[in-house]
C-alpha cells in the first residue's frame, strides 16, 4: 500500500494536457512528470494547492491510497 | 555569492600549491630514505670500509650508526606524514570541486571528511612514534636535542580530528536531506 497520484485521470476528466497544466501551476514539466510517474518521494502543499486550483478538485481527487496499479 | 566562489577559488590555488609542495617533498624525503638506509646497510654489512672513504665511525662522540637510526625514523616518519597530507590536500581539492560546482551535499564529501580525519590522526600517530623512536634511540645527544618525545599528539589536533569527524556525519545527514529535497515537487 502506498500513496498514488491520480493526476492521469483528474487531467482526462478536464481535457487537459500535462504541458498545460505546468503553464497553469508554473511548475516545470519535467517535475509534473515526476509527480504523474509516481516517483516523487514528496510534494509540497503549495504544489498540490496549485494543482488542486488550477484542476478546480479536491486533493484527495489527485492523491490517492492503495496498491499501485502496474 | 561570488564572495564565497572567492573563497573557494582561492582554496583551490593554495590546495594546488600544498599538492605540488607535498609531491616534491615525498620525492625528497624518498631519496633520502634510501640514502639513509643505503648507508646503513653498509654501515652495517661492511664497517670495515669506512676508513677508506675517510668516514668516522662517530660525530661529535655519538656512534654513527645511531645517528642513522634516528635519521631512519625521522625521515620515514616525515615521508609517511607527507603522503597521508598528501592523500588530505588531494581529498579537500575534491570537497571545493563541489563546492565550486555548486553542489557540496553530497555523499562523497561525507566519505571525503572521514578520510581526511583519518588521514589527519594518522600523521599525528606518525610523528608520535618517530619521534618516540629518535628519542629512544638518542635519548642523551645533539640529535634529539630539538625534538620533544612524543610530539606530534597535541589536544588542538585531536579537537581538529574530532570536529571533522562530526562534520563528515553532518554532511552525511546534510547530503541524505539534500537527496530527499531532490525528490520533492
Amino acid at each position: 500500500m502506498e500513496i498514488i497520484v491520480k493526476l492521469d485521470d483528474m487531467l482526462y476528466a478536464r481535457r487537459m494536457t500535462l504541458t498545460e497544466l505546468a503553464e497553469k501551476v508554473d511548475i516545470t514539466l519535467a517535475n509534473l512528470s515526476i509527480l504523474k510517474t509516481g516517483k516523487a518521494k514528496a510534494i509540497r502543499f503549495s504544489t498540490l494547492a496549485a494543482i488542486c486550483a488550477a484542476l478546480e478538485c479536491q486533493p484527495g481527487d489527485v492523491l490517492g491510497f492503495g496498491e499501485p496499479t502496474e | 555569492m561570488a564572495d564565497k566562489h572567492h573563497l573557494f577559488t582561492i582554496t583551490q590555488w593554495l590546495l594546488k600549491a600544498a599538492t605540488i609542495f607535498c609531491a616534491f617533498l615525498s620525492v625528497v624525503l624518498g631519496l633520502a630514505f634510501i640514502a639513509v638506509v643505503l648507508a646503513l646497510g653498509a654501515l652495517l654489512v661492511a664497517p670495515s670500509l669506512l676508513p677508506i672513504f675517510s668516514i668516522p665511525l662517530s660525530v661529535e662522540g655519538v656512534p654513527l650508526v645511531t645517528i642513522l637510526a634516528a635519521a631512519l625514523f625521522l625521515v620515514a616518519g616525515g615521508l609517511i606524514g607527507t603522503v597521508l597530507v598528501l592523500f588530505a590536500v588531494r581529498a579537500t581539492h575534491g570537497i571545493v570541486d563541489t563546492a565550486i560546482a555548486g553542489d557540496p551535499f553530497v555523499g562523497d564529501n561525507a566519505e571525503r571528511l572521514k578520510r581526511i580525519g583519518w588521514l589527519l590522526l594518522g600523521v599525528m600517530v606518525v610523528q608520535f612514534l618517530s619521534t618516540t623512536m629518535v628519542v629512544a634511540i638518542a635519548p642523551d645527544n645533539n640529535i634529539a636535542g630539538h625534538i620533544e618525545g612524543g610530539d606530534g599528539i597535541s589536544l588542538t589536533g585531536l579537537l581538529a580530528v574530532l570536529l571533522i569527524f562530526v562534520l563528515s556525519r553532518i554532511f552525511r545527514h546534510g547530503s541524505e536531506m539534500r537527496a530527499d529535497l531532490e525528490g520533492t515537487v
